[in-house]
């Protein structure tokens, strides 16, 4: 375009009648500056002597010289853009790589500020990672002159920039921070321009920290550097996500190796107490599950109630700080080898606590029991508003979030094993209820495996040695009466006696093993007759009146029932079992000359048949055990009386097999009442 | 016409302790002793017996060694510190290498289940 007379056209620009251009231009030629087909300037040259003109030849030159001007310009700006580019991929590219290598959190966070140093221009640079407790921003590398006093600044979400790009998860630039009402100012750092840049990290879809860059003294940061940190910052989740993942992983194959070092150890004892001891001390030890607290609740069969049998961890806040500043330095093994010799101490509140609670197993009573009717487990997040808890948990153990999990052997359920972890920040994830189930049916295994090994060898040591009483008496007085030794009547009368009453019991013992061989195969079945409650009670009396002579104890049959409730539906053989089984042990465990008496009483809807002694009675914490397969009480132990703890197992079997049941009465050194209930 | 009727003519028959848990071994073995005329006193476990033998002058002591509290050879020891008792040992375990040993001694070991004649023999041979 050619303006000769300047002034005098239409098309000139009012700016330039302003000073400092005003009388300058007097002609003037202007050509566009074209770049791949895009106007990227124009190049204008006038004359400033009035009367000079332009021809279009000189319009003409100046055309070609700006088109040439702007392909030269437009090729340089492409080969510094090409080039900048290429140095931040190759910078990225170091990064990346220098991230994938970082071996832990920290290393990755100052790879951060230093590869971000050679992309973008900063004069500081903080990053701040989010705590959990508490919920505030702390600076964890500062880097630049005011370091000092940003790294003692903590920032709550949601204040200042910092703060708010926590909040909002979404990158900034500010470039008049000081002019930005969210703006704070840190303690003696300059109140003067600055430009900050902030970006989130995010990891797993959380904000975990962000990356703040400052600029002092009026300079900005531009889009494509907020571009750039992003992509770095990215980087830096991405391989703190990774680590994350290894320390999950690490975590977990620690966890599976502890788990298994526990069953061992546990396979390996013999006393349930220990075994316990074991199983709770590594769902609690730090290297083991690391679960806060760990509470067993034992099954009952015969109430068909979860009874509260160990708990291990803390009852308060004071209580827990303690056992975590013991704990420190211990390993797994450490703890396992405590556990082993009994030195953790019983009486903690905690344990006294989960002692005292009996649940019952319906599918109202919640979890823990629950978990044993549907055989799963139950993870609840708050135990106050979940229905699906017991209110027991809550009130007495202080229970807020738990993990419940059954203990499964053999397909059944001996127990309840429920973890949480107050008094520590962390709640309960999903892969910790996975790794709690392994747990558990390792350890059911491995108490299942223990029982039943020793269970064995004792059984068969304790039948074998108490074959040794009968076949003495046998072997010993058929000697004597085969070589003609005794010749006067009482005496071979006693003799006869004695040998009769070994056959009895071998008898009984052959019978009873038999009929607990049965109940286990589940083919034990009733042949009912018509029989009397008399004629069971004292057929079953008369088997042991010689036992009862010897020892001078007097049985006493008391028959209370009503004649028109003599008649009854049982299966006589069995039933008669029965009764001789709470006969035999009452003289096992009544003292010399003392009275058993056996009784019999009903009402409208039952008849009983109770067999009460004046021995030692049975400690209470073994009461409701003592139908058990194969228990012996602590008492049997230390008298060594004789039995295979059998009787009272086939005994409740039998009455319940008639719709009936058994109960026991008892108190120390006061003797026992078992009672058999039948429904008439 | 045995010896230990002879024995019983000139009024000396022995005084014998029978320690034993059992009560069924116990009694076999004491109406085993009685028939043969001896004098029998029985214990049921070592603390008892050691009480016995301070109080009853005892020729010999038949001891049980599965016994709960004090076995029949932990009492073997503390009765003959000071004095020297000669005894006849009832076990399951016969086989015990501390009872092959005490055989060579020729210290009487019965192994349950008993008979008569055993107990009859070995009593005899600890008295010589």
């Amino acid at each position: 375009m050619i303006l000769n007379d300047y002034y005098s056209s239409p098309r000139r620009s009012p700016q330039f009648d302003e000073e400092p251009y005003r009388g300058l231009f007097h002609a003037l030629v202007g050509a566009p500056m074209v770049w791949q087909g895009e106007v990227t300037g124009a190049l204008t040259i006038a004359h400033k002597t009035p009367g000079k003109t332009f021809s279009v030849h000189d319009a003409e030159l100046l055309e070609s010289f700006a088109a040439r001007a702007a392909t030269a310009i437009g090729n340089a700006e492409l080969f510094e853009r090409t080039d900048r580019q290429a140095k931040e991929m190759s910078a990225l590219f170091e990064v990346s790589q220098a991230l994938s290598a970082a071996q832990d959190s920290d290393s990755i966070l100052n790879l951060v500020a230093k590869h971000t140093k050679t992309l973008i221009d900063y004069e500081g640079c903080a990053i701040y990672s989010l705590d959990v407790i508490p919920r505030k921003l702390r600076p964890v590398l500062v880097v630049g002159d005011y370091a000092a006093q940003v790294q003692e600044h903590r920032i709550e979400i949601g204040q200042g920039i910092v703060g708010a790009v926590a909040r909002t998860g979404i990158s900034e630039i500010v470039n008049q921070a000081h002019e930005d009402p969210r703006s704070i100012h840190i303690p003696d750092t300059p109140e003067e321009p600055q430009a900050i840049l902030c970006v989130p990290l995010v990891v797993r879809g959380q904000v975990e920290g962000v990356v703040s860059l400052d600029r002092y003294g009026g300079g900005s940061f531009e889009e494509n550097e907020k571009r750039l940190l992003t992509t770095i910052v990215n980087q830096a989740a991405a391989a703190i996500e990774n680590l994350e993942l290894l320390d999950r992983l690490r975590d977990k194959a620690e966890q599976l190796s502890a788990i298994s070092e526990i069953a061992t150890r546990i396979q390996n004892t013999d006393a349930p107490d220990k075994m316990w001891h074991l199983a709770l001390t590594g769902a609690t030890a730090d290297k083991g599950l690391g679960f806060s607290r760990a509470m067993l609740f034992l099954v009952d069969e015969s109430e068909k109630t979860l009874r509260g049998e160990f708990g291990i961890g803390a009852t308060s806040q004071d209580e827990a700080l303690r056992a975590w500043e013991d704990a420190r330095g211990f390993a797994l093994r450490d703890y396992l080898d405590a556990a082993e010799q009994r030195l953790i101490d019983a009486e903690k509140p905690l344990n006294k606590l989960v002692k005292e609670i009996t649940l019952p197993i319906s599918p109202t009573s919640g979890a823990p029991a629950t978990c044993i009717l549907r055989n799963e487990a139950i993870h609840v997040s708050d135990a106050h508003s979940d229905p699906r808890s017991n209110p027991l948990l809550v009130d007495r153990l202080g229970v807020d979030a738990f993990a419940a999990v059954p203990l499964i052997a053999r397909k059944r359920a001996i127990g309840v094993l429920v973890v949480d972890n107050k008094f520590l920040v962390k709640g309960i994830q999903p892969g910790d209820v996975e790794i709690l189930e392994t747990f558990a049916n390792q350890v059911a295994v491995a108490v299942e495996n223990a029982h039943l090994v020793r269970r064995q060898e004792d059984l068969f040591g304790d039948i074998a040695h108490q074959l040794f009483s009968p076949i003495t008496s046998l072997r010993g007085y058929a000697s004597l009466l085969a070589d003609g030794k005794v010749r006067d009547a009482e005496t071979l009368q006693e003799y006869y006696e004695i040998i009769t009453e070994a056959v009895e019991y071998l008898g009984g013992m052959a019978a009873n093993l038999l009929n607990l061989r049965k109940i286990e195969a589940g083919i034990f079945s009733l042949q009912p007759e018509k029989v009397t409650v008399t004629q069971l009670v004292q057929e079953a009396v008369n088997l042991y009146r010689y036992a009862a002579e010897s020892k001078d104890i007097d049985v006493q049959t008391v028959l209370r029932h009503r004649a028109k409730n003599e008649w009854i539906e049982a299966d006589k053989e069995k039933m008669i079992t029965a009764i001789q089984n709470l006969v035999e042990n009452a003289i096992k465990y009544s003292p010399e000359e003392s009275t058993i008496v056996v009784a019999t009483s009903d009402d409208e809807n039952s008849i009983r048949i109770a067999v009460q002694d004046r021995g030692p009675g049975i400690p209470a914490d073994e009461l409701q055990r003592v139908f058990g397969k194969h228990f012996r009480g602590r008492i049997a132990e230390e008298r060594r009386i004789d039995g295979t703890g059998s009787g009272l197992t086939i005994a409740q079997y039998v009455a319940e097999q008639h719709g009936g049941g058994i109960r026991v009465e008892s108190e120390l050194g006061e003797g026992s009442t078992f009672t058999i209930v039948l429904p008439l | 016409v045995t010896s230990t009727v002879e024995i019983e003519e000139e009024g000396a028959m022995a005084k014998i302790l029978v320690v034993d848990d059992k009560r069924a071994h116990r009694r076999f073995i004491c109406d085993t002793l009685r028939l043969e005329d001896y004098e029998v006193v029985e214990a049921s476990n070592g603390k008892e017996a050691l009480g016995l033998l301070e109080r009853e002058d005892v020729d010999l002591v038949t001891l049980d060694q599965e016994m709960p509290g004090m076995t029949g050879l932990e009492l073997y020891e503390r009765m003959t510190k000071d004095q020297d008792l000669p005894v006849v040992f009832v076990t399951v375990h016969g086989d015990d290498p501390r009872f092959v040993e005490l055989r060579r001694e020729h210290i009487p070991v019965l192994v349950k289940p008993l008979d008569y004649r055993d107990i009859l023999k070995a009593v005899e041979s600890a008295l010589q």
